[in-house]
């Protein structure tokens, strides 16, 4: 877990929608990224993330998981994200990310990965972290 | 009480199953997230450690009694409507760890109501 000195508190969390099919692996982020002081939303596929967003959910930042069972997969909804809310920040995490060119979708996270860099993604991403 | 108390919350719907789970960490509890059956039998045989297991309609009926029947140890709290999601999480906060609910039940209630409202009307 990342020292919280790393963290920069506010007063409004920033809020984080984790996508991730893998309950254990969602729970243990969503666990770390609580810790860091962050808000967390979990959404077991694409389409439960599509339809936070559609019910006027507004997170800061998108962490998605690429393969995922329902209508659409990780790389789908990023690019329905980037069409509709490009100011929201966006990393991919996948062990096996494909031939697309993942980056122009969000950064990428390899999987796996250890808790604490994807948290440190995530701070940096959002511009939180002091270290 | 003084110890963590967790509560694996299980509902199909991410627009409820978010504002219920804010609301049980806010008065307090230790609260792990599924979507379905699946994925709450396999947080709970890979290990994870609940005390109360919180979800609704069929989904709830049919993990009630497989929770029953494998882990007769784990406190079942089963809601029929949202309106009851609501007012049986406030009671649970009621008896938590926290003193006090973070709000009122029925403004946890509105909030779901809003959602809900706001993705049916996005289509």
């Amino acid at each position: 877990m990342l020292p919280a000195s790393q963290f920069s508190d506010t007063l409004t969390p920033n809020q984080v929608l984790l996508v991730e099919d893998e309950p254990i692996i969602r729970m243990m982020l969503a666990e770390e990224l609580r810790a860091v002081g962050l808000k967390v939303v979990e959404a077991s596929n694409a389409d439960e993330a599509w339809s936070f967003l559609q019910a006027g959910g507004k997170p800061d930042l998108i962490v998605t998981d690429i393969t995922m069972p329902g209508s659409m997969n990780g790389t789908e909804l990023m690019t329905r994200v980037i069409q509709t809310y490009p100011y929201i920040k966006r990393i991919i995490t996948s062990a096996n990310p494909g031939p697309r060119n993942i980056l122009e979708l969000g950064r990428f996270l390899p999987k796996p990965y250890r808790l604490e860099a994807a948290a440190k993604m995530a701070l940096d991403m959002l511009r939180l972290n002091q270290a | 009480m003084s110890e963590t108390i967790r509560v694996l919350l299980v509902d199909p719907d991410v627009l409820i199953r978010h504002p219920v789970a804010e609301y049980l960490r806010g008065c307090g509890y230790s609260v792990a997230e599924g979507a379905n059956l699946e994925e709450a039998r396999k947080l709970i045989s890979d290990g994870l450690a609940v005390d109360i297991l919180f979800s609704r309609g069929q989904i709830g009926f049919e993990l009630a009694q497989w929770a029953r029947a494998e882990h007769p140890n784990i406190e079942v709290v089963l809601c029929g409507s949202v309106a009851k999601v609501a007012a049986k999480a406030s009671a649970l906060c009621e008896e938590g760890p926290e003193d006090e609910p973070p709000f009122d039940h029925q403004f946890l209630l509105a909030q779901i109501k809003q959602l809900v409202a706001r993705r049916e009307a996005a289509g």
